[in-house]
């Protein structure tokens, strides 16, 4: 790996987001070594995901029966996008998702930077804290749920215990609307760390050390080590962590239904938790839930496009 | 209909050429409160096994949360089950149900409590078959009060009477808080029904029947309860802390809930409780639930599934469900059950008084099918809003209001 | 990068441990206390009563054993399978150009983009059609592609240097062969990642059990775990002592792959 450095030459600038140089390959191996991938994909989400589009035009309900006629699509159009923007349930848990996101993501790159930086050197010791670190990622997003909101639980949770021992009053961790905010942030920084950090720590591993010897030679700081070094050829991993955290942030339900259940009142309710509630909940609105999947899919697909090509251009 | 002749056909057929019985499995889509329930569960399907041994079950147990997504499955796929456990027949399995009124006659469903067995009813078709009914009601500390020297309230007591007393028992005793609710709209309802309150007409055609006024004071008198007596921020929609644990953990000083809690309290509390009177607001009232059992008429076996729902909720066989599982009967008919305990004994009687003495629409209400439309979460919603201070109890009201109109306007 | 432990890097390490200790430790201690311990005010932080009742109970059910294996069979199988996937399809991203390649990628990537939970009865309608319904094999397949693997290892693949598949190429070495003896040896640090990933999405799988699987036999541990939430009461005990027993195989395993990949991660650098 004496040739690390060459991993960020820039592209040609053609073809592909990755915009490396690539390899003019057989013609037909590419397409066999994705094959199984798109296949499956294709079977269980994709096709079902192109379903679920086409509902977006239609008023009908979840599930169409025969019998029932009420069920029974009919073609709207774009009508049920339009409703949309009407409809304030709806946008105001759009724009809480989106702020969510925009707090959320960050911090939980940096934290898990930081851990990975810290636990990278390997030895016993890392090795046992990273299992540490890792352990929320190994349980399902219920379950950290469960755990915190047991935690943070306002009349018989652990943490106001202990403040009480020290004579500080009740907080009402998830009983007021910013800081229930705040504990969803808490709580899904804390589930994904772990995950993001071992990410990391395969960049890092990936650097090769002589790089380090020659800085260390030169005299260079740690901190311009960090960032003429480290960062630049820990990129690919950072995109990778900054991707899925957008599209998870995006997504962000199950902890937050074991946490808050979208209270207090409404407070907490993200975009996925107002389409599930739009799809199960009310009649015949299965159109509605569609259409704002839709608009979750579109914005997610420009996203994730525009940091794939930020970080091709960065390269 | 054409499907329901079709069924009705299918199942003369079946009878007429069922001649000697030939052995069936039938599939049960079931869901249990622990272990226990299910074990007890299995007893009986072996006793009915030993008195039909052609017959036997293949128990498909999956959580209460998920029984609508399956039923959504099976809607979608035409892959269903013989016999469901349900507490609501929700719009898309209505085409597949077995109607009793065909197959028993439409006396037979007049032999259940009225309420529960109304909510069985689809116009003319019987759709399902009470298995089992419950009441919302009040559980006390008995304890607590004679630590505090307090008479437990006698029958008859209203809310403004009881509440103060609680606080003071709670003093008194040491008992942190001196009520908590279950935080779920069905219990919440309750009050509303308490002071002459409810969503829907008793009787057909179905219409909105709120009164906004009453029910903005109504509400704002339980959320003044939940401020002066129970837990804070217990109703805010989010809270953590649980009103079950607090009670049996003798956090709490009374415990507003329903007659299901009788058998775990009957198993599990380290104190002496005793169940009601709930006390009353201008009116007194319950709120009626439970669970049915649905057939389903995609059934291979369509006569040992209903011969096996007819079994189960036979007198004779309500009395033994109702003893095991600690519940009250759905059959009216069922003879006196014989609860292993006193209090249990006692618990029950309670119920049932305050299930005949509560308003019709304390039955009417959730047997409209329209409240399955959106309209419970409405009613939940309406509440934690209101504490959570984020909108107005008139504005809460109006939006209970709203989804009750537009789940009648999306039935029709 | 820093040899020896400074003031700050131990005072960020016990800050690291006491944030994520202590939310499982109470998970764990909750788990060894009597069930009217479990929410008893004041809590108790350690267990005035220690027993392991709630473990026993939960390991003597019938069926107990039946979903932990099931879940290994699941989990393992679905895994491998998994990370073979990404590594072939994250090669052809990463090191091949060709018509359709960055579409391919985009559709890849699209299919992470709307959850699950949105689609549940179509997903159900393609499973019934494949007949995968209460089949384990169901449970593998199903879930078996991950966008999330694929870009995890396009990335990693995109940082091994081109000139080493060439070099090869112009040897005449065979395509699988580049592949295999290759771009895997030196995606080792990814793929143990990915791997580890891998048997953890699965074993905590929910969704998917619960649309394939109605037999007892085939239910997961999950689904077991999910059962101890009723209609009016959370069997706590239950879920405690569950959700506890099913973290131990994800930590044992994960473990052993550290050191596994530690091994591997140093006989691979002699060898370069």
């Amino acid at each position: 790996m004496s040739m690390g450095n060459q991993t960020h030459r820039t592209g040609t600038g053609s073809a592909g987001f990755s915009g490396r140089l690539k390899l003019a390959g057989k013609t037909s191996w590419p397409y066999l070594l994705l094959l199984p991938t798109v296949a499956l994909l294709f079977a269980f989400t994709l096709y079902p995901l192109l379903q679920g589009m086409w509902m977006s035009l239609f008023r009908r309900g979840l599930v169409v029966v025969e019998q029932l006629p009420e069920t029974t699509p009919v073609f709207v159009g774009f009508d049920n996008y339009m409703q949309l923007f009407g409809d304030k349930d709806f946008t105001v848990s759009l724009v809480r998702t989106v702020v969510f996101v925009i707090i959320a993501v960050p911090l939980q790159l940096i934290a898990s930077l930081a851990l990975a930086l810290l636990l990278a050197p390997q030895n016993r010791f890392n090795a046992v804290v990273r299992t540490i670190v890792f352990f929320p990622s190994m349980i399902s997003g219920l379950i950290i749920g469960v755990i915190w909101a047991w935690l943070f639980a306002r009349n018989s949770g652990l943490v106001n215990y202990g403040l009480s021992l020290v004579n500080i009053p009740a907080v009402p961790w998830l009983e007021q609307d910013q800081l229930a905010q705040i504990a969803v942030v808490v709580a899904w920084i804390w589930g994904g760390a772990g995950f993001n950090m071992m990410i990391l720590i395969a960049g890092l591993t990936a650097i090769p050390k002589d790089l380090y010897e020659a800085a260390a030679i030169d005299g260079t700081s740690r901190w311009r080590t960090f960032t003429r070094i480290t960062l630049p050829l820990l990129e690919p991993s950072i995109v990778v962590v900054v991707v899925l955290g957008v599209i998870g942030a995006f997504q962000v339900y199950e902890i937050v239904v074991s946490l808050t259940t979208g209270g207090p009142g409404r407070a907490t309710v993200f975009l996925v938790q107002n389409i599930y509630e739009t799809a199960f909940r009310k009649p015949n609105q299965a159109g509605l839930a569609a259409a704002q999947s839709g608009i979750l899919f579109v914005i997610l697909m420009v996203l994730t496009i525009i940091q794939l090509r930020v970080a091709r251009r960065r390269g | 209909m054409k499907v329901f002749k079709r069924s009705a056909l299918a199942l003369l057929a079946a009878v007429a050429l069922a001649g000697p019985a030939m052995a069936a499995e039938l599939q049960l889509l079931w869901y249990v409160d622990g272990d226990e329930q299910e074990q007890k569960l299995r007893g009986m399907l072996d006793e009915y096994t030993k008195l039909h041994p052609e017959t036997t079950f293949d128990l498909q147990i999956t959580p209460y949360d998920g029984v609508s997504e399956k039923f959504r499955q099976f809607a979608a796929s035409g892959i269903m089950p013989d016999v469901s456990l349900t507490s609501s027949m929700e719009p898309v399995i209505r085409p597949f149900l077995v109607d009793w009124a065909q197959v028993n006659g439409p006396d037979w469903i007049n032999q259940f409590v009225k309420g529960w067995a109304d909510g069985a009813k689809l116009g003319d078709k019987v759709i399902a078959a009470p298995l089992d009914v419950t009441a919302v009601g009040i559980f006390y500390n008995a304890e607590a009060f004679e630590k505090a020297g307090v008479p437990l309230p006698a029958p008859g007591v209203t809310w403004d009477e009881v509440l103060p007393v609680l606080k003071q028992v709670s003093e008194k005793a040491g008992v942190r808080f001196p009520l908590v609710w279950d935080v779920s709209a069905h219990r919440y309802l309750t009050y509303q029904f308490q002071y002459g309150n409810h969503i829907y007409s008793e009787d057909a055609p179905i219409q909105v029947a709120m009164d906004d006024a009453s029910w903005v004071t109504t509400l704002k008198h339980f959320v003044k309860i939940t401020e002066d007596y129970m837990p804070p921020g217990l109703w805010s929609g989010s809270s953590s802390d649980k009103p079950y644990d607090m009670f049996v953990n003798q956090q709490a000083v009374a415990y507003m809930s329903g007659s299901w809690q009788i058998g775990s309290f009957n198993d599990g509390a380290e104190f002496k409780w005793q169940a009601g009177p709930t006390p009353k607001g201008t009116v007194s009232s319950s709120n009626v639930g439970g669970n049915y059992l649905v057939a389903f008429n995609t059934s291979k076996h369509l006569d040992e599934a209903t011969s096996f729902v007819n079994w189960m909720t036979s007198p004779e066989v309500q009395a033994e469900y109702a003893k095991t599982f600690g519940l009250l009967p759905a059959n009216k008919n069922a003879p006196a059950v014989d609860y292993s305990s006193p209090d249990a004994a006692a618990a029950v009687k309670g119920f049932q008084a305050d299930l005949e003495n509560s308003p019709r629409y304390a039955a009417t209400d959730q047997a409209w099918p329209e409240m399955q439309a959106g309209v419970w979460d409405a009613v939940k919603a309406s509440v934690t809003q209101v504490v959570a201070g984020q909108v107005t109890p008139e504005e809460a009201v109006a939006s209970v209001r709203k989804a009750a109109e537009a789940a009648i306007a999306a039935s029709q | 990068m820093i040899k020896l432990p400074s003031p700050g890097r131990v005072t960020a390490l016990a800050l690291v441990l006491i944030i994520f200790v202590l939310p499982p430790v109470w998970l764990l201690l909750s788990a060894l206390k009597p069930q009217a311990e479990i929410f008893q005010w004041p809590p108790s932080l350690f267990p005035e009563q220690l027993t392991f009742e709630h473990f026993s109970k939960t390991m003597s059910r019938a069926n107990f054993g039946t979903y932990f294996l099931n879940s290994a069979i699941v989990s393992v199988s679905s895994a491998l399978l998994s990370v073979t996937m990404s590594v072939m399809a994250g090669y052809a991203l990463a090191k091949f150009r060709f018509p359709g390649d960055t579409v391919i990628f985009l559709i890849i990537m699209s299919a992470v983009m709307v959850p699950l939970q949105i689609v549940l009865i179509p997903v159900f309608l393609v499973l019934r059609d494949l007949g995968m319904l209460n089949t384990l094999w169901g449970l593998i397949i199903a879930p078996a592609a991950t966008p999330t693997g694929v870009f995890l290892m396009r990335q990693y693949i995109t940082g091994i240097p081109d000139s080493l598949i060439e070099a090869a190429r112009i040897d005449g070495t065979p395509e699988w062969r580049i592949l295999l003896r290759i771009i895997v040896p030196l995606s080792l640090p990814a793929i143990g990642t990915l791997l580890a990933f891998n048997l953890v999405w699965r074993w905590n799988d929910y969704l998917w059990p619960f649309l394939i699987v109605n037999q007892q036999d085939q239910w997961t541990v999950q689904l077991a775990i999910a059962n101890s939430i009723g209609r009016f009461s959370i069997n706590w005990p239950r879920l405690l002592s569950m959700t506890v027993l099913s973290i131990l195989p994800m930590l044992v395993m994960f473990i052993a792959l550290q050191k596994t990949l530690m091994n591997g991660l140093m006989s691979g650098a002699t060898k370069e």
